[in-house]
């Protein structure tokens, strides 16, 4: 496994990204995954407070159409993700919470998925008064939010490591 | 500049950042909080605005705008606390990064572009607009404006600590 991860790490691609000194190496593959997750979590808690209650003028059906661009943000991330795991993907590996984030990522596109089908979906819509929201639309609601904001705050501990290993020292 | 700093400069966010290695981490984790709210929020907002969407009235749209001033907010009170308490140098430090001076040049023109969005009347109009209408043509190039700024914010506010990339690719 070691040997596949430091093959990814020292291929050409990877080099580039982590060794390049211009703007369109690794700063720029790394604002577009900030500006994509600033995205993905905003506007999926916009929608979670809706389905809590806040702002009940907003009606539910259009909301539908956010989950397109939800996707394309999401595999903006995905791919700049994984082009910036390839050019640290030795360290990234080696440290829990990278993994923590990941699983928190695919518990969030499985209730962002979970809340376009068994909520968003034109036949739901249809079967319930205009505005009502069903249960199971609070409670993806609630997970929604745990889940974007744990992948924030472990997404953010993969640059302080020392933090979590107990020794001193500002970086 | 150099008044400027001294006048910004707080030793005591300072010790207390220096004093605890969580502060920091922290701060930033809300810092990143805010920036989703306030995206997400605007994000909506200039996305209905520009068409996509229709069916949401924008004047329910609007009350999600505390959201988004919450998110600012979080945002204004972090940003001074890593510039007034700086705990690697000075607040000169962060005023003299182009990156940084960048950042607060778009946040500047997205304050104003937001202003002008309110006082010229646009908003009222968009606001009270049926449900299913297309916004005026002025309201979607402020829309778009306020989507390239923002998103402009976020890319200068990440390359903050990478200024050296900015200036080399700059040619300086």
């Amino acid at each position: 496994m070691s040997d596949f991860l430091a093959a990814i790490e020292d291929s050409g691609l990877a080099t580039w990204i982590r060794e390049s000194p211009s703007a369109l190496a690794y700063t720029l593959i790394l604002s577009v995954h900030v500006m994509g997750l600033a995205l993905i979590i905003g506007m999926s808690t916009v929608i979670a407070l809706r389905l809590l209650g806040y702002v009940q003028e907003v009606p539910l059906a259009p909301l539908k159409k956010a989950f397109p661009i939800l996707y394309v943000a999401f595999w903006c991330n995905a791919i700049s993700g994984l082009l910036l795991f390839a050019a640290e993907t030795s360290k990234m590996a080696s440290f829990p919470v990278f993994w923590i984030k990941m699983a928190f990522i695919a518990a969030g596109i499985v209730v962002m998925r979970a809340l376009r089908n068994l909520v968003f979906d034109d036949a739901v819509l249809a079967s319930v008064a205009v505005g009502v929201v069903p249960a199971i639309g609070r409670k993806l609601a609630y997970a929604s939010l745990v889940c974007w904001l744990c992948a924030l705050v472990a997404g953010r501990l993969t640059s302080y490591p020392e933090l979590l290993s107990n020794s001193p020292g500002f970086q | 500049m150099e008044a400027l700093s001294e006048w910004l400069a707080s030793p005591a966010v300072g010790d207390f950042i220096r004093g605890h290695s969580f502060a920091w981490p922290i701060a930033e984790m809300f810092h990143y909080l805010g920036m989703a709210l306030l995206l997400g929020t605007v994000g909506f907002f200039d996305l209905r605005v520009l068409g996509v969407g229709k069916g949401i009235s924008m004047g329910s749209l609007s009350k999600f705008v505390p959201l988004g001033v919450i998110g600012f907010g979080l945002n204004l009170i972090t940003g001074l606390m890593f510039v007034t308490g700086n705990p690697l140098g000075k607040p000169i430090d962060y005023l003299t990064n182009l990156a940084f001076q960048l950042k607060m040049l778009l946040i500047l023109l997205a304050g104003l572009n937001l202003l002008l969005f309110y006082v010229t009347g646009v908003a009222r109009n968009v606001e009270g607009m049926p449900a299913d209408a297309d916004a005026p043509p002025v309201a979607k190039v402020m829309a778009g404006l306020s989507l390239v700024f923002w998103l402009g914010v976020i890319y200068f506010g990440r390359m903050i600590m990478y200024n050296g990339t900015l200036l080399y690719s700059m040619g300086q």
